[in-house]
């Protein structure tokens, strides 16, 4: 991402200064500027702080192309507090069509998350640690107005990548690797268990003579 | 409509059949299936059937058991004795192939595997702790850097992907013979670290191959000249306190080492940098801690000299590392590389201390197999000191089909001396079906031992300690059942809400009639508790 580093969305500038850095076209900052702005209160809306940028840049073919970072840390006050970060990036396409508009969304979340037990607060090693990542995309067409357009329709594609893959980590992925723990372990006595099947099956050999 | 299922119900009719619903959720979703099916063939299927079960999540899409996998596979099981291709460890799994990948120059998997094997692992890598090298930076490092780098990525490869993580790291680092010599410390760490397993050879069982089973590495005797003792048969003859070692000593002859007794060398051997230079009888090192008073001998891993590739070569012999296991007393060659075992030679234990680590062994081989499916377990003996055991547990469960595996590895120490049970539990799951979640935990054990455990009454003792084991090992285990539950209600809802409060998606026309970020910061007591 070419502008990623040390340029603001905010102010327009690189920092540290960089000559030849590309910025958008006039009319494409003025959607940046208002993407920033909705994709604030979306920040605020659902993570309840956490930081929140977007860049656009132009694409050749006339299209625009963008990117949405979202990232929220949790840092623990004391050692048996939870902790985590999440960040997601959004890479999308626009390409205008008249009086519809064509979106790629690409979308990555990166999750993480520390559990400390609370019965040993010294231990800084005692602690449950589960990092996950996930993938998504979609191309879809809605209609265009206006400009501002755009940014309603990336929002809402966003705003459901988001809520689906946030579904999916929470259902499908932890408990997938809490099924596995319980898969490497078994709380039952095996042996226990083995040699009551032999007993039943002793048993109705008995009962069926 | 609503309600009248449950009214019948608390009038006592228990099974109501909805025929009508099942019939026509078939007959709807069969004619919308078959009729984009027509025009757009499988893509129909994704678009239409899995992309929804997924976003839905729905069960049949990722539970094993709707697909009676796990069923067959116990079928086989039974009727193969034990050993099934979903579920076995060993050879054939992704742990052991990467050696022959490595001799491959050209990997004969598909690109697309390839690919998709890159993206995984390097998500997985993203959450490393040090920010992953691009393809190109990689390029501008030296080679140096470029080992370094390959390194850290190894060592931090999920249970039972070495493999993978191996041939990602090729393809970035794009020159296999340096890079095949500069990561065998890498493979050497991973695998002590994670309690690699090793077929013993002669023997139809595995044990574990750890810091604590290596045998200290010793050239051979002719070649190096151990300041103390000048070689080994002046120490051979020396009067054994126990009398009938001195036998057992003679027969070994000048080459192997582990053939020494421990009794003769804790009296020769107290001074630490006799047993590492190339002495004849220096003896298997139970301990890291009694490691650390060992100088470092000089053919550590970074020598010089070009370590041995896949390709085991004769002269390379001093270089490769030697470990035991306690339970057949046998001693053995490990190459990193290949994970293979060899060259067996028996080894005489400890006298003092084998009646109580042999009891030991037996009560943790019935916990083994009383709990764990696929488990190893291995106790070794301390060297300079009889009250001192270690054992350690490993469980490994690999199913790539399902994108899928795990480890379970516990290690404790019983010192009778100071009446402590020391020890700690780590479990890593790896999780990667479309996306990539790994877990990985960290317990630590600490308990005094009850008096009724001595040294004397081994058998009493030893499973005394092991019911001690046991019970911690299942609290752990239920802990993590709650620490799962606190992860997904608690702290997922601190880092992203499912929903605003206002428990609706965003109203994005509304959004972008004015700028309501600003104030809902500066208002924020006013929503209440968050």
């Amino acid at each position: 991402m070419g502008r990623a580093t040390g340029d603001s969305p905010w102010s327009n500038e690189y920092d540290p200064p960089l000559e030849d850095g590309t910025v958008p076209t006039p009319k494409l900052r003025k959607l940046e500027i208002t993407a920033n702005e909705a994709f604030d209160t979306y920040r605020e809306m659902y993570y309840e702080g956490g930081v929140s940028s977007v860049f656009l840049w132009d694409l050749e073919d006339g299209g625009f192309a963008g990117v949405v970072l979202l990232k929220k840390s949790l840092n623990a006050g004391s050692l048996t507090e939870p902790s985590g970060s999440w960040d997601s990036i959004h890479v999308f396409e626009a390409a205008e069509r008249g009086r519809q508009a064509h979106y790629k969304l690409t979308s990555t979340i990166m999750l993480s998350m520390v559990h400390r037990g609370a019965k040993v607060p010294k231990d800084e090693k005692e602690k449950e640690k589960i990092e996950a990542t996930r993938d998504g995309d979609t191309e879809q067409d809605h209609p265009l107005q206006e400009q501002t357009s755009h940014i309603t329709n990336i929002g809402r594609m966003i705003e459901d990548m988001e809520i689906k893959m946030r579904n999916l980590l929470q259902e499908v992925y932890f408990g997938k690797t809490r099924d596995v723990v319980f898969d490497l372990r078994s709380l039952d006595d095996l042996e226990k268990a083995r040699r009551q099947r032999e007993l039943q099956r002793e048993l109705v050999g008995f009962m069926k003579r | 409509m609503r309600a009248f299922v449950w009214q019948l119900g608390k009038l006592g009719f228990v099974w109501q059949f909805i025929t009508l619903a099942g019939l026509h959720s078939n007959g709807y979703i069969s004619d919308l299936f078959a009729k984009q099916f027509a025009t757009e063939g499988m893509k129909a299927y994704v678009e239409l059937i899995q992309r929804r079960e997924r976003e839905i999540g729905c069960d049949v899409l990722t539970h094993q058991k709707w697909s009676g996998a796990d069923y067959v596979d116990n079928l086989m099981k039974t009727v193969t004795g034990g050993v099934s291709s979903t579920a076995a460890m060993g050879k054939g799994v992704t742990e052991a192939q990467f050696a022959q990948s490595l001799s491959k120059k050209g990997s004969s998997s598909s690109s697309v595997n390839r690919l998709f094997a890159v993206v995984r692992n390097l998500h997985c890598l993203f959450n490393a702790p040090r920010i992953p090298p691009t393809p190109s930076e990689a390029i501008a490092m030296d080679a140096e850097e470029r080992i370094q780098a390959a390194s850290r990525f190894l060592l931090q490869s999920p249970p039972g992907e070495i493999n993978d993580v191996l041939n990602d790291v090729r393809n970035i680092i794009s020159d296999d013979d340096t890079l095949q010599a500069g990561i065998l410390p890498a493979l050497r760490d991973y695998n002590l670290a994670q309690f690699i397993t090793a077929e013993v050879p002669g023997h139809q069982h595995q044990c574990i191959v750890s810091e604590a089973a290596r045998v200290p590495k010793v050239a051979k005797a002719p070649k190096v000249v151990s300041p103390k003792v000048p070689d080994e048969v002046p120490v051979a003859a020396e009067p054994s306190p126990e009398g009938e070692s001195a036998g057992d000593v003679e027969g070994e002859g000048a080459a192997e080492v582990e053939g020494e007794k421990p009794v003769v060398e804790e009296g020769a051997g107290e001074t630490d940098d006799v047993v590492v230079e190339a002495e004849a009888e220096a003896e298997a090192e139970a301990e890291v801690e009694v490691q650390e008073d060992i100088p470092v001998p000089a053919e550590e891993p970074a020598a010089p000299a070009p370590i041995p590739v896949v390709e085991e070569t004769e002269s390379s012999e001093n270089d490769v590392d030697r470990f035991w296991d306690p339970r057949t007393r046998t001693s053995f060659r490990f190459d990193h590389l290949t994970l293979e075992a060899s060259d067996p030679e028996p080894v005489e234990p400890w006298e003092e201390s084998e009646p109580f680590r042999v009891a030991l062994e037996t009560s943790a081989l019935t916990y083994l197999s009383a709990h764990f499916h696929d488990g190893v377990i291995s106790v070794f003996s301390t060297q300079d000191n009889l009250e001192r055991f270690t054992v350690q547990l490993v469980a490994n469960k690999y199913n790539p089909s399902n994108f899928w595996s795990g480890r379970w590895r516990s290690e404790y120490i019983v010192d009778l001396t100071n009446r402590k049970l020391e020890g700690r539990i780590l479990v890593n799951v790896h999780y990667y079906e479309q996306g990539n979640v790994q877990l990985a935990t960290t317990h630590t054990v600490s308990m005094e031992l009850p008096p009724t455990i001595t040294s004397a009454n081994a058998t009493g003792s030893a499973s005394k300690i092991l019911a001690l084991i046991e019970k911690e090992e299942a609290r752990y285990q239920m802990s993590l059942n709650e620490a799962y539950q606190e992860m997904s209600d608690k702290t997922f809802k601190g880092l992203r809400r499912a929903l605003p409060l206002t428990r609706a998606k965003l109203d994005w026309d509304r959004v972008l009639g004015y700028k309501l970020g600003a104030e809902l910061s500066a208002n924020k007591g006013g929503f209440g508790a968050a």
